[in-house]
């Protein structure tokens, strides 16, 4: 079967394929972040004076880690949350806030990006860091720097491995 | 075109978009907390114990008045459901007549699973605990802080005093598992 059999005219498949195209990415849900940076080792200070404790606040670099997230016109925002989850063991007591220091590269001159830019605690359960307006373009920023901070390390926790995994997602707003 | 290349062209422009479609990402934070067994007497220096004479005849010397303390300060990490940690202290050697007794207060500074002072013993060559319990703790450093030390010296056997002199005694403090 082809198109002038079922007479839909000529021009009207570019239209169709700009449907479709659409309908495909929405169901796939278009929106997009990617993590690029390694995993960030805390190495507390030794302690050589008998009494004392560790500093028990650490930060990251400002840039540890990069974000590219992308928010599609037809959506025209996008909100991006972090949770932690233990990988495989972490304390509670140890506490991991998360922070934006830069709005990251984009061509899109009219979007925006909102929110992050002081620090939040990291908890089990997704909470928006920041979000994304789409204006008239597709809203990608590239390499957003995110800066992780770790406190409550102390020696009152008990010794061991500790890792967690930060995750971050981006979803509607 | 024909309906099936329309959707085949779709079908492979979608390929690529679904691929990319990640919707979330995540990195990894990781600390490793060592263990530590850390133990210090401030402040630094030795300490003089004389003995008082007496001012009547007839009347035993008197102990040192002086205030002689020093103060007991530790750092200690354990893995959980490790033993717990005590210190002991010890003499180099004896005096003959002479009871050097230490008293260890409980600690009001740093914070963890402090130790618990014994209170009062008397100190030989061999070690004797003098807090035990210490988990994860630290007790601050310095002066004033931690667990505070008193010296005591008594006479056990007046008829040995007479055969010594000056004696230096090493005082020893060892944390343990």
């Amino acid at each position: 079967m082809n198109y002038s059999a079922i007479g839909i005219s000529s021009y009207l498949k570019p239209l169709l394929l700009l449907v479709l195209l659409l309908l495909g990415t929405r169901a796939n849900g278009q929106r997009t972040i990617t993590v690029v940076g390694s995993s960030w080792n805390v190495n507390p200070e030794p302690i050589t004076e008998a009494g004392l404790n560790y500093i028990g606040t650490y930060e990251s670099a400002s840039d540890q880690l990069l974000l590219t997230a992308r928010v599609p016109l037809l959506l025209t925002s996008g909100r991006v949350s972090v949770r932690y989850e233990p990988f495989p063991t972490w304390n509670n007591a140890l506490n991991l806030s998360v922070r934006r220091t830069g709005n990251g590269t984009t061509t899109c001159l009219l979007c925006t990006i909102n929110g992050g830019t002081a620090y939040q605690p990291i908890t089990t359960t997704d909470t928006e860091l920041f979000n994304i307006q789409a204006v008239l373009a597709l809203a990608a920023f590239n390499n957003i720097p995110i800066q992780l901070r770790l406190n409550g390390v102390s020696v009152t926790l008990p010794t061991g491995n500790y890792q967690s995994r930060v995750i971050f997602t981006i979803g509607p707003n | 075109m024909s309906y099936t290349r329309a959707i085949l062209i779709v079908w492979t422009l979608c390929i690529p978009i679904a691929a990319r479609c990640q919707t979330s990402g995540a990195s990894n934070t990781t600390i490793t907390l060592p263990s530590i067994a850390l133990i210090d007497v401030e402040p630094k220096g030795n300490i003089t114990m004389s003995f008082l004479p007496p001012t009547d005849a007839g009347n035993p010397i008197s102990p040192p008045q002086a205030d002689m303390s020093k103060w007991l300060n530790y750092t200690s990490a354990v893995a959980s459901g490790g033993n717990s940690r005590s210190i002991s202290a010890s003499i180099n050697q004896a005096v003959p007549g002479v009871d050097l007794m230490i008293l260890t207060e409980t600690a009001t500074s740093g914070g963890g699973n402090l130790g618990v002072p014994v209170g009062q013993v008397l100190l030989g060559t061999t070690p004797v605990v003098i807090v035990s319990g210490i988990r994860g703790a630290y007790t601050g450093n310095g002066k004033n802080n931690g667990h505070r030390l008193r010296f005591n010296l008594s006479t056990n056997n007046y008829s040995d005093l007479g055969n010594i002199s000056n004696t230096n005694i090493i005082i020893s403090f060892t944390i343990i598992e």
